[in-house]
């Protein structure tokens, strides 16, 4: 009897164990949408981080219909400050009368950005305040807001399904935006399954309308992990009208510091 | 066409022309831009001798040339005005011409140099370095090369300049024929100065700047030759001096009764004096989500009696109006001055109410518009500038400007008949 007891209380034992791997294995593959879509996003954000400081020459093609052009060239660098804090400096040489003109911003994961815009004609250098994040980038489809960085924390997700998008097998995740000055009520993001990069984004506006589409295009590795598209292509349903976003000279280690990212180095950037 | 070039200007220029040709055989470019710019002005003028019509070139020329390895670079920026009637706003200007090197913790310049202070929009108290360009016109305020040595000593928890200014650069002011003139006309001919020193005079400034969580802060004091000048009376080959009873009889204004007495006598003329101040300044501003908070104070010393002034005011941008992309931001400021109707100034008790409106569609089209008004007199000038983009390197801009209500004793009085509309054309190379 003891030892029928000895061995239930310990098949008992090996049942419980079993039992919660099962369950364990179970909840794993039970993650709820919005759970695995976090969990995407966070993946693709930690494949893109850690690379410390970049640069890049931006060329913008503003399509305005009509075989009307219109072109912007820019600078971006940016620098990794912490897990919590990115900086990015944008600095402007056309259209001329932009020229020279600066844009440094401090982004934070638990707090809002801080903006500082630099004037060259009187060496001024104005912090400005937030807001005004759906307003277009320099006239073009791009909004500041799709400018900025998308960190994780600025999105609530829903995981949607897995689909093959021109040839591709995509997650498709819903992303809404967590801050109230957002232009769009939600995004529609396909990354790929192999590496996590942004293929295409739906945007959706305040009445929940489809605005615009991301489309981004080839993809560059960088110091063999970091994946950068050359050309993002950005098309309003609405209007018609489309921006072109290309991507050059994208270079890393630069030996950038936080000093090159301070208000007062807005006025030695050239 | 006659063009005055002061001494220092005339060296510097020959120096920067050198400069600039032997490095453009290396590498770099210049840059810049050519303005042309016609006012109208629908009343007629106060003076017989002002115009109606008045058209003006410009050109405005940067060159900067780098040495990566070394962290330093040199910059020259010429100016250059020619103007249809006015004969002392045809000038021309080195803006900046100066040596910089950074390392990781201070910078240096050396040369001629802009140097910026402050955060308020509808003037600018802290701001002293350099001399106003004050001959260029109302609206914008174009300043001139100030030539010094500029240290910055960087922490992580601010950054202190230090300023040493061994040259003065007189006030530069419009002539007989211009408007925007005074009643008896300005020589700078026979400039005074408390500094036996004269414009050789070494001035000091040292300024703390830094910014906490939502606050920028700066705190600078300057120690020497005032940028604004008092008004010296010149009569009958007689120069009222500073120390004569008979100056505060001027009150250093332009528009003191015994200066309008003196405009009916035609041997007449103001003679700018500089005194030898000290200035302390504190400029602030808070952000608060949408809204900007702003205040700049300044305490000096040496221009006859002690004086405080400040401005403050508030600044809030409305995003995306009616979900169209047009920001509008309204700004509204006060101005105070402790010496109240004494003050040299207009700006001693009013308030400014300025709007910006941003299309921010293709083209960067603009319009801004500013009015101050005085609280006790009602006096008002009201602004305002339209500009856009042409193509990618032309940019065109009208802008009108309007005096109402401006007592007789008031300093904006010599100019009250000079409401303009000005159309300006500027190509971008």
């Amino acid at each position: 009897m003891k030892k029928i007891r000895l061995l239930q209380k310990h098949s008992l034992f090996c049942l419980l164990i079993a039992l919660c791997i099962l369950m364990g294995g179970i909840a794993a593959e039970e993650l709820s949408p919005e759970e695995r879509g976090l969990q995407i996003a966070q993946a693709a954000w930690e494949g893109d981080t850690g690379y410390g400081d970049s640069i890049s020459e931006l060329y913008m093609t503003l399509r305005l219909g009509s075989g009307q052009d219109a072109k912007r060239e820019l600078r971006i660098r940016t620098l990794e400050v912490s897990d919590r804090e990115t900086r990015a400096m944008v600095i402007f040489d056309t259209p001329a009368d932009v020229r020279g003109t600066a844009l440094l911003s401090h982004s934070f994961t638990d707090k809002s950005d801080t903006q500082w815009l630099y004037l060259p004609e009187i060496r001024r250098e104005k912090r400005i305040a937030g807001g005004g994040r759906s307003g277009p980038f320099m006239g073009s489809e791009f909004s500041f807001e799709d400018m900025s960085s998308q960190r994780v924390e600025k999105f609530t997700y829903k995981y949607i399904a897995d689909e093959v998008l021109n040839g591709i097998t995509c997650h498709v995740i819903e992303r809404y935006p967590v801050e109230k000055g957002s232009g769009y009520t939600k995004q529609v993001a396909w990354l790929d399954t192999k590496h996590l990069r942004v293929q295409k984004v739906d945007y959706y506006d305040r009445r929940s309308e489809l605005l615009k589409t991301l489309s981004s295009h080839g993809y560059e590795q960088h110091e063999e992990k970091y994946w950068r598209p050359t050309t993002m292509e950005m098309l309003n349903h609405k209007t018609g009208r489309s921006t072109l976003l290309e991507w050059r000279n994208t270079k890393f280690n630069n030996g950038f510091t936080t000093r090159d990212f301070e208000p007062n180095a807005l006025r030695n950037a050239r | 066409m006659n063009i005055r070039f002061s001494a220092p200007a005339l060296i510097f220029f020959f120096i920067g022309g050198m400069m600039y040709i032997s490095l453009n055989a290396t590498a770099g470019e210049f840059q810049g831009s050519i303005t042309s710019e016609s006012r109208f002005f629908p009343v007629a003028p106060l003076y017989p001798e002002q115009h109606g019509h008045n058209l003006s070139l410009s050109l405005q020329g940067k060159y900067r040339h780098d040495w990566p390895s070394r962290n330093e670079y040199i910059v020259f920026s010429p100016f250059l005005r020619l103007d249809q009637h006015d004969n002392l706003r045809t000038h021309a200007d080195i803006r900046e011409l100066y040596w910089h090197k950074s390392a990781s913790k201070w910078e240096l310049r050396l040369g001629l140099c802009k140097v910026f202070w402050g955060v308020t929009e509808s003037q600018h108290l802290v701001d002293i370095i350099n001399q106003t360009d004050a001959v260029e016109g109302l609206s914008s305020t174009p300043k001139l090369g100030q030539l010094m040595l500029n240290f910055s000593w960087i922490q992580d928890w601010g950054t202190f300049d230090f300023y040493v200014m061994p040259m003065f650069r007189e006030r530069t002011f419009t002539g007989r024929r211009g408007r925007f003139r005074t009643p008896v006309p300005i020589s700078d001919n026979e400039t005074h100065y408390e500094s036996s020193a004269r414009e050789w005079h070494t001035d000091f400034a040292i300024r703390y700047s830094h910014y906490f969580g939502n606050w920028d802060v700066g705190v600078s004091h300057f120690s020497g030759t005032s940028r604004s000048p008092r008004y010296l009376a010149h009569i009958f080959g007689i120069a009222i001096s500073s120390d004569s009873p008979w100056a505060n009889l001027t009150g250093g204004r332009i528009d003191s009764p015994l200066i309008r007495l003196l405009s009916s006598i035609p041997t007449a003329r103001l003679i700018p004096y500089y005194d030898q101040i000290e200035q302390t300044g504190i400029d602030l501003q808070y952000i608060l989500g949408e809204w900007t908070l702003k205040l700049e104070a300044i305490h000096r010393s040496g221009q006859e009696r002690t004086y405080t002034a400040a401005t403050g005011g508030i600044e809030h941008t409305f995003y995306s109006v009616f979900n169209s992309p047009i920001d509008v931001t309204a700004i509204l400021e006060y101005m105070w001055d402790s010496r109240g109707s004494h003050a040299l100034t207009p700006m001693q008790n009013d308030f400014f109410f300025g709007t910006r409106i941003a299309f921010n569609d293709v083209q960067s089209t603009s319009i801004v518009s500013g009015t101050i008004v005085d609280a006790a007199t009602g006096s008002t000038a009201f602004g305002i500038e339209a500009s856009r983009r042409i193509g990618s390197d032309w940019k065109a801009s009208i802008e009108a400007r309007i005096f109402a209500n401006i007592p007789s004793n008031d300093i904006l009085t010599t100019i009250h008949k000079d409401d303009y509309i000005q159309a300006k054309l500027t190509w971008y190379f």
